[in-house]
């Protein structure tokens, strides 16, 4: 599971930890970087926040296991 | 959760030091220290007040001598009020000697809680644009070349609040009021600057709305007294800095405007704050606040538009059906 720049933007900001507020703000350079990036060719192409991926969660047996019954 | 509090990155419940942020503001209602006791003459002006009064008497009346706002307040003054809180707090925790680095995580956190309490559908400014601007703002002026003045007691010149006696009608002294965001160094001259969120891009247009301008003239005027007076400026202002911010949805985009002033034009702005103070005080003999129906739908519309279509008979119901009281006070430090 990899968690996007918004989805970690859009949790509580008091629940933030360390490490989700180093991932906002590295994704954030990484989101102003592609847009100078096209910027500098004259695109009008977007740097949306929801195409910014900011960390690889660790899988749990949860997340990869099918439940059957 | 009413305050965050940046230097120790907690969430304290009262304010009991200088660095704990109120994370909204309480309406308050209280009796208004800029006008005469018992009086709708108001002595104390800042650029709010006296920009109102100019824009339309009927506007000020109802807003700054009666107290009404909208509630909630619009958008875009509630994002601007939560950027100037970043902004300051983060110039504040570099003069105090935070790690840059930790100082921009917690102002990432504060951005946060604030763009929280915004109440509306404008997607330029939301919580994530908020964190964004700021965070950006961080990035691209590090180092940064407009360097922040201290003060004499070693502070740094941020939201610094000023009362200056600048005028005096019918024996009365008049205060010149505000809020300097900040005071830079700015290529070896000194400025107050303002932070100015807008969703237009810069041109001339939005370069030509600060100057004339109350604020900005307000700003260098303050400014020029008090290097006169000694203390604070170092040098009379060459201008005023706009640091201003275009928001978008996915984007934030920065830019420095120098607006030179010179010391004949502040002489006249004071001299035109002298007679605009005497209207004011004309207005509160007659009890008269005409309406100014050429300004009704500048800027987006009067937020007391709704109010001054009806007949005067029902503007008082609709005052209290639709708006807030919430005190106005220029004379009330930040």
């Amino acid at each position: 599971m990899t968690d996007t720049l918004r989805d970690t933007m859009l949790r509580h900001a008091k629940e933030w930890t360390d490490d989700d507020l180093r991932d906002i703000v590295t994704g954030l350079r990484e989101q102003r970087a592609r847009w100078n990036a096209e910027q500098s060719v004259g695109s009008l192409k977007r740097a949306s926040s929801n195409k910014i991926a900011v960390k690889a969660k660790p899988k749990t047996i949860s997340s990869v296991m099918k439940v059957t019954l | 959760m009413k305050f965050y509090n940046p230097l120790t990155d907690s969430f304290p419940e009262s304010q009991s030091s200088k660095w704990d942020i109120p994370l909204w503001q309480e309406l308050e209602v209280h009796e208004n220290s800029s006008f005469l006791p018992g009086t709708a003459f108001q002595f104390a002006w800042d650029s709010v007040s006296m920009g109102n009064l100019r824009r339309c008497p009927r506007k000020y009346w109802f807003e700054n001598v009666l107290g009404y706002r909208l509630d909630p307040m619009p958008i875009a003054l509630h994002f601007g009020i939560a950027y100037h809180t970043c902004m300051e707090v983060w110039h504040k925790l570099q003069a105090h000697g935070l790690d840059p680095e930790i100082a921009h995580l917690r102002i990432i956190r504060l951005a946060g809680l604030l763009g929280e309490f915004f109440n509306s559908t404008d997607t330029a400014r939301t919580k994530e644009t908020l964190i964004r601007a700021v965070s950006w703002y961080i990035d691209s002026h590090s180092p940064d070349n407009a360097e922040t003045v201290k003060l004499t007691n070693g502070d740094p010149a941020v939201e610094l609040s000023f009362q200056l006696p600048i005028a005096e009608v019918n024996g009365i002294e008049i205060l010149l009021c505000g809020h300097i965001d900040r005071v830079v160094d700015f290529m070896g001259e000194i400025y107050p600057t303002d932070y100015k969120t807008t969703k237009l891009a810069f041109g001339k247009d939005f370069i030509r709305q600060f100057k004339p301008n109350v604020q900005t003239t307000g700003y260098v005027t303050a400014g020029w007294i008090l290097a006169h007076e000694g203390g604070l400026f170092p040098s009379p202002p060459a201008g005023m800095l706009i640091d201003a911010i275009q928001l978008g949805v996915n984007f934030a985009r920065y830019q420095r405007f120098t607006i030179p002033f010179y010391e004949d034009e502040i002489q006249h702005f004071i001299d035109d704050y002298q007679a605009w103070v005497e209207t004011a005080l004309r207005y509160s003999e007659l009890n008269r606040w005409p309406a100014n129906e050429h300004a009704c739908t500048d800027y987006g519309g009067c937020p007391f538009l709704p109010v001054c279509e009806q007949h005067p008979k029902k503007h008082e119901k609709m005052l209290n059906q639709h708006y807030v009281k919430s005190t106005w006070d220029p004379r009330k430090s930040r």
